[in-house]
């Protein structure tokens, strides 16, 4: 290192910039017609074993993928359970926070 | 996650497609909580990321692109939010959700991976995109 070096103003280096890229995907048709075949629905709040959650998929094996959310509704964690152990959850079983007040149209989404 | 399109959003649909109450252009908002979109939510249910530079984007009906198939579905350019700096009150982007111009109505909303912006340059890159089948 030269002599002038010692007195060069140390540059940090710059941060690096991140990137993500988000592709939306829609439901497969075959998951779609799964689960309708069953009664269930994409972002149907359900009542398993290990408590109330979202369901959001099901798989190649006809298990449910489902979110189980906090007394917030905020994501806990993700579970697949086998699909006699789900029920539509009901109205005090999602939490406050996820309701919404137009009860008329909760009960029409079949939740009471 | 998949798309989800929650109850709001479907009676809009139908209400535009029977030429019942026009349709408005979509906004596209990133959310800052971790949940997971579910057929009960509104508007209301999210809370909107904020400040690094952050801003909703509007993606206007003139500019999408229809193609009927199977499934049949519309596209929008890459929609890039670029940071300044860290988001504020809540620091991660968990998803995103869209929302009527002049309603607020949710329309859709979707999960993805999460990203927490930390520096100046730090982006998302989302292509809009919706199916019907």
């Amino acid at each position: 290192m030269g002599l002038f070096d010692r007195f060069r103003k140390q540059v940090p280096p710059a941060p690096s910039v991140r990137t993500v890229v988000w592709e939306p995907r829609p439901l497969p048709k075959e998951a779609r017609f799964a689960l309708k075949k069953l009664e269930l629905r994409p972002g149907m709040w359900v009542m398993t074993p290990n408590g109330a959650g979202i369901l959001r998929d099901i798989t190649a094996a006809g298990d449910l993928d489902v979110m189980l959310t906090d007394q917030d509704g905020v994501n806990k964690l993700g579970i697949y359970t086998p699909v006699g152990s789900v029920t539509q959850a009901t109205l005090a079983q999602i939490p406050s926070a996820r309701l919404h007040d137009d009860i008329d149209k909760l009960n029409a989404q079949g939740y009471y | 996650m998949t798309l989800l399109v929650p109850d709001t959003g479907e009676l809009v649909a139908l209400k535009a497609f029977l030429n019942n109450t026009a349709a408005t252009d979509p906004i596209y908002k990133l959310f800052a909580t971790n949940i997971t979109p579910a057929e009960t939510d509104t508007a209301g249910t999210y809370t909107e990321a904020a400040g690094g530079g952050y801003a909703a984007k509007t993606c206007a009906g003139a500019s999408w692109t229809f193609t009927g198939g199977a499934p049949s579905h519309a596209d929008f350019a890459q929609q890039t939010w670029t940071f300044t700096g860290a988001l504020t009150t809540n620091s991660t982007a968990f998803g995103y959700f869209v929302v009527g111009t002049t309603s607020g109505t949710l329309l859709w909303a979707e999960a993805l991976t999460s990203f927490t912006p930390a520096n100046n340059g730090d982006q998302i890159l989302l292509t809009p995109k919706i199916t019907a089948d």
